[in-house]
């Protein structure tokens, strides 16, 4: 890794010689490979263990307490980010352990999220020998030879983790003075005040550290969780403008990313974000559900906005990834008929199969048959729901007004109307406007 | 926005072992895992190879739709973005239920196209070191 005696080498032997070291790979290739970087990192072979699936990793993690982990991403159904979660609570002093992390995924937007968690090198596969080690003594240089600003950080983040929270900003103070920039310092003092619930000290810090450095992510994400606690919606979707526009998006937080642009009414930039992604779901488990709820969301902004075309495209987009999830497909469904798009409702609630079983569902088919059955029909269709006992004021607001277009005498569409009043006690206005204007038809 | 974000880099690879004519064409199964200086180690099935057989390998492009049941053993393969021979020098099969690992050291192959490839996912590397230690900071 570095020459024999050479200074660098000295540092290296100084901090991995009193460490243990577990390679976790499925293969053995690979964890030969990670043994001839641990010996050239300084480990001496009789603290090296090996682990070629993940219960075995976490077994001989509890068991020999290894400072340092080198481990390949994908470890049988589980991934190593689990392990990585599992030892920063085994050694929440960072300084004194190591996470490298071995991957044939390279793309951008993993290696975030896997940075986002804490590894220390990112390193993809294929590489060469020579690159392997060279990526991992680069990862973990910072910590084999620690500056007094990154040394006061780590210690405050263990009283943090302690919650002594007043000596942890007193280190977090001083350490303000001795970095090339106060950011993370401003951050972990960010964090603690949004801990104790102090919002408005933690945006004023967060605030300071992008002032100093624009485009500082912990700040960004943080700021992001902040203002969307706050209901701040423009400042959090400001937030994570400015963040993607720098960094990719972490995997495990597109709900908060889409999250945002839903409460700052950002639809196009759903869609955007939605046709660049949606066609990626291998990093995070949910993220077709997430995409496929953000279009759902954006179908029924534009059906509500009476934008058609974009409400249709919104939706389909939203069919393609939504896995049938019945919540999902009843959300299209329903802007499906507010846009009058009947027949596209009714494929949509097909779908919903063994599923099509709740009040929901009766009463999203009972206005979709209101839009293309003659009243009569209609009619008929709703008061037996009302027998069934689902009552929801849409079933009403559809037998008022069909019970006024067909005539009835006045007396039996008015015990309905007071039959939903009493049952939905809010919309007897609406019931009786429904009644007016269905009279004038 | 980055659009590429989501994506790998990545090649898809066939083999045909020219000692016991026999193809490898499962995309799904072919990796390089490691390079090395004119040679690379292969992840390859079970019972594909042996140390001193000679390899044909085709490597493709990620985003290619060319599927082949057999390997055009005149190693005429347009499609592909280059066509390697070269030579098992050692053989791991120490996984030998799930995959073997052979070193191929390579004899014929354009130097040019192997370098992209290199410096293709070299470039990611540091794209990927550059970001960690940003997000690090």
């Amino acid at each position: 890794m570095f020459e024999k005696g050479s200074a660098e080498s000295k540092n290296f032997i100084k901090y991995f010689g009193s460490k243990k070291a577990l390679l976790a790979a499925s293969n053995s290739m690979t964890r030969s490979n990670f043994k001839k970087v641990a010996n050239a990192a300084g480990v001496a072979n009789d603290k090296i263990f090996m682990a070629n699936s993940y219960s075995e990793a976490i077994e001989v993690m509890n068991k020999q307490k290894p400072e340092v982990i080198i481990a390949e991403y994908q470890l049988g159904p589980n991934t190593a980010l689990e392990l990585l979660d599992q030892h920063q609570k085994l050694f929440p002093n960072r300084l004194n352990a190591i996470f490298a992390l071995i991957s044939d995924k390279n793309s951008l937007a993993l290696s975030c999220l896997a940075a986002d968690a804490g590894v220390d090198a990112y390193i993809t596969k294929p590489y060469t020998y020579d690159k392997l080690e060279k990526e991992f003594a680069k990862g973990v240089m910072d910590k084999v030879v620690p500056s007094d600003y990154l040394t006061k950080i780590e210690e405050a983040k263990i009283n943090i983790s302690q919650q002594n929270y007043e000596e942890s900003i007193k280190l977090l103070n001083e350490a303000k003075t001795l970095g090339p920039n106060p950011c993370l310092a401003l951050y972990y003092e960010a964090s603690i005040k949004y801990k104790q619930d102090d919002l408005q000290k933690a945006v004023e810090l967060l605030k300071e550290s992008i002032f100093h450095v624009p485009d500082h992510y912990k700040s960004l994400s943080l700021l992001i969780d902040v203002y969307m606690k706050t209901n701040m919606n423009k400042d959090a979707l400001e937030s994570t403008q400015a963040l993607l526009k720098v960094y990719p998006p972490n995997p495990v937080k597109i709900p908060l990313y889409l999250k945002t642009f839903i409460m700052g009414e950002q639809y196009d930039y759903i869609l955007k974000f939605c046709d660049n992604f949606g066609g990626y779901d291998e990093d995070s488990p949910n993220f077709k559900t997430y995409i496929s709820a953000g279009l759902a969301i954006s179908g029924k902004y534009f059906a509500n906005k009476k934008e058609k075309e974009r409400a249709v495209s919104s939706l389909k987009k939203a069919l393609d990834f939504c896995d049938n999830r019945p919540n999902i497909l009843t959300s299209i469904a329903g802007s499906f008929i507010q846009i009058d798009e009947p027949s596209e409702a009714d494929k949509v609630l097909q779908k919903l199969g063994e599923s099509a079983t709740g009040p929901e569902y009766f009463v999203l088919d009972l206005e979709i048959r209101n839009k293309v059955l003659p009243p009569t029909e209609t009619f008929k269709m709703g008061m037996d729901l009302l027998k069934k006992g689902i009552k929801e004021a849409k079933v009403y607001e559809i037998l008022i007004f069909n019970s006024a277009v067909l005539k009835r005498d006045e007396a039996k569409t008015r015990e309905l109307i007071d039959e939903g009043s009493t049952a939905h006690p809010t919309k007897k206005n609406d019931f009786e406007k429904l009644f007016i204007d269905a009279t004038k038809k | 926005m980055d659009v590429n974000a989501f994506k790998n880099i990545s090649f898809k690879i066939i083999v045909h072992n020219l000692t016991s004519r026999t193809d490898s064409m499962d995309f799904k199964f072919n990796t390089i895992e490691e390079f090395l200086d004119g040679g690379c180690v292969l992840k390859l099935p079970p019972n594909s190879c042996q140390a001193s057989h000679s390899l044909m390998i085709g490597i493709f492009n990620d985003d290619t739709k060319i599927t082949y049941k057999k390997f055009p053993t005149n190693g005429n393969i347009p499609e592909a973005f280059m066509v390697i021979t070269g030579k098992i020098t050692n053989l791991n099969n120490q996984d030998k239920e799930y995959a073997f690992y052979p070193t191929v050291v390579f004899s014929q192959y354009d130097t040019n196209k192997w370098d992209l490839i290199l410096s293709k996912f070299k470039k990611r590397q540091d794209d990927i070191t550059k970001l960690v230690n940003k997000i690090k900071e």
